[in-house]
Parts: structure tokens; C-alpha cells; sequence
């Protein structure tokens, strides 16, 4: 399984599209700060303004905010609650598993390892790894961008900042596992992209939460994307606008950490096992 | 020689049809096993079950006497099934490293060169997969195949896609790799000629069914010469050979055509017939082929309705 992994790694750290996405992604945090800095420098302002740029009172609001936040608020909100980890993790696994079945590639993998398992695992470690990344990249980015802007931002407590990161991360290795069962069910890049974007925000977990609340029981916390949405909470940041949040509210917020993570470890393992079942009922071509 | 690939009752059920049915297949070592068939008669169905690809719905596979989900036994297969697994936004080199990498194969540049270079393409160069054409796609898949120097050779219509320098270069390599190196080779084709120049037994599959199994010696001997005789009245001719000739064994086939299995003289063929105002348009003698052995079995067994689910036929 080692010699599988390995290949994941050189193929996807050596594909062009991943650092494709990653240049955007710091193109998106680069446009947000210059707008930032449009908005909050009185000089620019009036600059810009001058100069045919239209700002409504939205944009004076959002730009307040903004001063007032941590910069481990600004990575909270964009890469856990603001979903694009979610999102990132969901569409690249998708793309990249869907892949090997409809190139073919595939093949190469299932006629010489016999355990289709080794490919699950494998995927799934390999996809952590560029999460991980992304996420150091971007927040590292973040850090760095904020000072070149000259933004006296605090960046708030660093261990605190840490652990929002490490659990973050972790709470995607469930959803990982989640869009891998998708790709081996649907094998279509499309759909499981869809499908995985809806269950990584929560949707499903929100929902079933919405119910179970009337009965005075908050689920949401043994599904994985509950994680994701805590993850800004950990670091002292308030904000979030997942549907999870909408339904589970701020009280629902348990803080079980520990419930939590092992409910997403449990999550991981039957998804790992599930996916493990699909893909040995299931023809590779 | 004993058994590198042995199926007993192999099955591919999808939905109610039997894309395979009832299939004992022998494959022995240092075998080149011609696998011919017509198109969906099950062969790459077949395959991809030898391969781990495709799970069959019933029956067994052995390969090298062990049963095919030994991670041990898969190390031993190099497979070419279909179109080449490839990932189109690599280079060739690259195709291949990662094929070595998940094979574990320690430093393979050297083995990848020379492979890359015996299929006549560049390792050096940069192209990307994607804008490669069929014949350069078939070639590096063949090459990604024999990475590793598997025991056992799978491979699905290699040829297509080949220039006739390709083919003889990949018959060469397969003769080669056969006769030198003992590598058994399971190889299906549509292109019969070519693979008469190099199979050393074949297997004949119709409508899923294992119809035939024969080694080359054994189909030499199957394989009829005759005299070909067409005339305007096959039925009239036929009274003559036997009564002016005293030939017994022939055979009427449609569209004036006969084919005469014994000895018999061409000029006293035409004779006969033009002296009975039976005009003659051909009269030659025929060596049948693995293609003419093949089509005239094909055609035996669509009389015998062969195509039956679940019939079991081998030799």
C-alpha cells in the first residue's frame, strides 16, 4: 500500500492543477485584501472613488468588520465556515478518483493490487495531505498579505489559531472518506462534486438536526461537518453561515471536542469500509 | 506443461445475459494463446475477469495454481486491456514512472528507457499523452505492460492501432519475450493472420462460450485443402463429380460453390463440366487458414445453435 500512496503523492503533487487552484485561491484572499484596503484607507478612498468606483454602505460595514476582526477569524471563516475547504476537498476528489475509472488509469491500480481497500486508504491519505497544504499555504498567504497591506489586524491567539487549523483539518478526513464512497457509488465527477459539496456543508446533517432539535436532541455533532463549522468557534470567531449553523444555533454548539472527533473517526472508518464494499461489488470497467 | 491459467465454469452474468458462460479455459505454460472471437462474443469480458478487473458471477480463476486475489499472482500479470490506462496530461516517461512507483519498482529509469525505446517512443519527450495518436497510445500501454517483467501476459487487441511496422515489431517482441524469456501470453485479435504468425494454441469463444481450444499442430491437421470449384449449377456438377470422377468427398455450399476434399485433377474437372454444358468460373486450390478454420467453425456452431445460454463446449 506504501508503493500505492506513493504513486498518489508524486501523481497529484506534480499535477498542474493543483497548484492551478492553489494560485487562485491566493488570487481570491489577494483581490479580497485589496478591496479591504480600498475601502478602509481613507486615501485610497477617495481615490477610488474619484476614479469611478461606486462602495455602498454594505461595503463600509463589511470593511469595519473586517478592521475589527483577527486574522485567525479571516482564515476561520474562509476556509472552514466559508466552505471552501469543503468545497476545494470535494470537487478535487471528485476529479481526481473519477478520473482513474473514466482515463483508465484505474486499471494500471486494480489489476495489480487485489485489495481495493489499499486504493481507498491510499486516496484518502493523499487528499489529507493536499488539504493540509492548501490549508498552511492559504493561512500562511493570509499572514503575509496582511502585513504587506500594512493591516494592524491582531492575529489572535496563536495556539488557539493552531488547534482551529488542526481540527479543521481533521474534520475534513471524514468528508474525505464520505466523497470517496461517492466516487465509488457514481464514478461521475459531476454529481459526486455536487453531492459532496451538499453533505459537506451540512445539509443532510442540518436538516436531520432541525428535526431532532424539536425533540430536544442535538445530533448534528456526531456528523462530520459539525466539525467544520466548530472549527472557527475554536478560534474565537463568531461568524459562520454553513446551513449546519443555521440549524444547530448557537446553543447547539456542545463543544463535545472529544465526542466530536470520535464520532468523526468512527465516521471515517465506515465510510473507508463502505467504500471498500461498493468498489469490490462493482466492475472497474 | 502445466496450467498457468486455468478457469473452471467461469460466468459474467449482466442483468439476464451471459456475457460469458460456463468457461473452462486452459492456459499452459509458455503458451502464445491466440484468443479469437467475434465482437461482443465475451473475449475481453474474459479478460478483464483474468485480470481482477471484472468479478465473475460464477466459477473460479487459478493463475500460476493460486487463486487470482494472491497480491502475489497479480505481480506476475502485465495487462493491456481495451484502450491503455493512461493519464493523458503526462508524458510517456511519466506514464511510466507511475506505473513503476506503484509497482515499487526501485530507480526504473533504465527499465523505462529501454522499454519506451523498444516501442519507438521518445523518452525524452515531453509530448503529453493526450496528443499522442492511437498507434503511439497502444505502444506505450504494450510498454507499460511488460514494466516489471511479468510471467504473464494479458493483452487485448494490441495490435489495433498499429502501422504494419508496429505489428511486426510487437509480434518480434512477443516471439521474443515467449521464446527467450518463457513469458505466456494470452493475446485476443481480430486480426487472424497476424496472430496465426505467432499463437501457439488458441481458444475460440462465441456468444460467451469457450467453443474451441486447439494448439497450433491441432489446427494445422483440422485445417482442409481443397479444390474450389464454381460452376452456374452447383447440384448438376455435383451428379458429375460423382458419377465422371468417382468423387465422394465434397461439399455443396451456396452460390454454385463446391469444395472438393480429395485428390482430384483441375483439368478433368473443367472437361466434364464444359462437356455437360455446365460452364465453369473458377477452379483452384485452397489452403484454409486460421481464418477460413475460424469462420467455417463459427459458422458450423450457428447451425448447431451454439449460442444457447449456458452451453458448454470445449475441446
Amino acid at each position: 500500500m506504501l508503493n500505492l500512496t506513493r504513486m498518489e503523492f508524486r501523481r497529484l503533487f506534480k499535477d498542474k492543477s493543483v497548484y492551478i487552484t492553489l494560485a487562485a485561491f491566493l488570487g481570491f484572499i489577494l483581490i479580497a485584501l485589496i478591496t479591504m484596503k480600498l475601502v478602509t484607507d481613507p486615501n485610497l478612498l477617495a481615490f477610488a472613488t474619484e476614479n469611478g468606483f461606486e462602495f455602498t454602505a454594505e461595503d463600509q460595514a463589511d470593511a469595519a468588520s473586517f478592521l475589527h476582526c483577527t486574522i485567525a477569524d479571516f482564515v476561520s471563516n474562509l476556509l472552514f465556515s466559508g466552505g471552501l475547504m469543503v468545497c476545494f476537498s470535494a470537487i478535487f476528489c471528485a476529479l481526481s478518483t473519477c478520473d482513474d475509472f473514466s482515463s483508465g488509469f484505474g486499471k494500471n491500480i486494480f489489476s495489480y493490487y487485489p485489495d481495493r481497500g489499499y486504493y481507498i486508504v491510499s486516496k484518502i491519505v493523499t487528499h489529507c495531505a493536499i488539504n493540509a497544504m492548501f490549508i498552511l499555504v492559504l493561512t500562511a498567504a493570509s499572514i503575509i498579505l496582511f502585513k504587506i497591506f500594512g493591516f494592524s489586524n491582531p492575529l489572535g491567539d496563536p495556539l488557539k489559531m493552531a488547534l482551529m487549523l488542526v481540527i479543521g483539518w481533521v474534520a475534513l478526513i471524514p468528508l474525505a472518506a464520505q466523497n470517496m464512497l461517492f466516487c465509488m457509488l457514481i464514478r461521475n465527477a459531476a454529481v459526486v462534486s455536487i453531492l459532496s459539496i451538499l453533505c459537506g456543508l451540512g445539509t443532510v446533517a442540518g436538516t436531520i438536526e432541525a428535526v431532532t432539535r424539536l425533540l430536544g436532541i442535538h445530533i448534528a455533532q456526531f456528523f462530520p461537518p459539525y466539525l467544520v463549522m466548530m472549527a472557527p468557534y475554536i478560534s474565537g470567531s463568531t461568524s459562520t453561515g454553513s446551513f449546519l449553523s443555521l440549524a444547530v444555533g448557537r446553543e447547539g454548539l456542545g463543544t463535545n471536542l472529544f465526542l466530536s472527533m470520535f464520532a468523526s473517526l468512527l465516521w471515517t472508518m465506515f465510510y473507508i469500509w463502505l467504500s471498500k464494499k461498493v468498489l469490490s461489488k462493482k466492475d472497474i470497467c | 506443461m502445466k496450467d498457468i491459467i486455468v478457469t473452471q465454469n467461469l460466468t459474467k452474468m449482466y442483468g439476464d445475459k451471459a456475457a460469458v458462460s460456463s468457461m473452462d479455459m486452459h492456459v499452459k505454460q509458455g503458451d502464445i494463446y491466440g484468443f479469437i472471437g467475434r465482437n461482443g462474443s465475451g473475449k475481453s469480458t474474459t479478460l478483464k475477469m483474468l485480470c481482477g478487473l471484472a468479478f465473475p458471477t460464477q466459477g473460479s480463476i487459478r493463475v500460476f495454481g493460486q487463486s487470482l486475489s494472491q497480491e502475489s499472482v497479480r505481480k506476475r500479470i502485465g495487462v493491456l486491456i481495451e484502450s491503455p490506462g493512461l493519464e493523458g496530461g503526462r508524458s510517456a516517461y511519466e506514464n511510466m514512472y507511475l506505473k513503476a512507483s506503484l509497482m515499487g519498482i526501485v530507480d526504473p529509469d533504465k527499465e523505462i528507457r529501454e522499454l519506451l525505446t523498444f516501442t519507438r517512443l521518445n523518452p525524452d519527450n515531453k509530448k503529453l499523452v493526450k496528443r499522442y495518436s492511437m498507434g503511439m497510445k497502444q505502444r506505450l500501454g504494450i510498454a507499460m505492460a511488460l514494466l516489471g517483467g511479468p510471467d504473464l501476459l494479458i493483452l487485448d487487441e494490441p495490435i489495433n492501432g498499429l502501422d504494419p511496422e508496429g505489428m511486426n515489431q510487437l509480434r518480434s517482441l512477443l516471439l521474443d519475450l515467449n521464446q527467450k524469456k518463457g513469458v505466456t501470453i494470452l493475446v485476443s485479435s481480430h486480426i487472424l493472420g497476424e496472430l496465426s504468425k505467432m499463437a501457439t494454441r488458441y481458444g475460440i469463444i462465441k456468444d460467451g462460450c469457450l467453443v474451441k481450444e486447439i494448439s497450433k499442430e491441432e489446427l494445422a491437421a483440422e485445417c482442409k485443402d481443397y479444390l474450389y470449384l464454381k460452376t452456374s449449377d452447383s447440384k448438376m456438377a455435383a451428379v458429375l463429380l460423382e458419377e465422371k470422377l468417382g468423387i465422394q468427398n465434397y461439399e455443396v455450399r451456396p452460390e454454385g460453390e463446391i469444395r472438393i476434399y480429395q485428390k482430384a485433377d483441375p483439368g478433368d474437372i473443367t472437361t466434364v463440366m464444359t462437356s455437360a454444358g455446365i460452364p465453369v468460373y473458377a477452379i483452384y486450390s485452397h489452403q484454409q487458414d486460421l481464418e477460413g478454420y475460424f469462420l467455417d467453425l463459427m459458422g458450423k456452431e450457428s447451425k448447431t445453435g451454439s449460442s444457447k445460454k449456458g452451453g458448454r463446449r470445449h475441446a
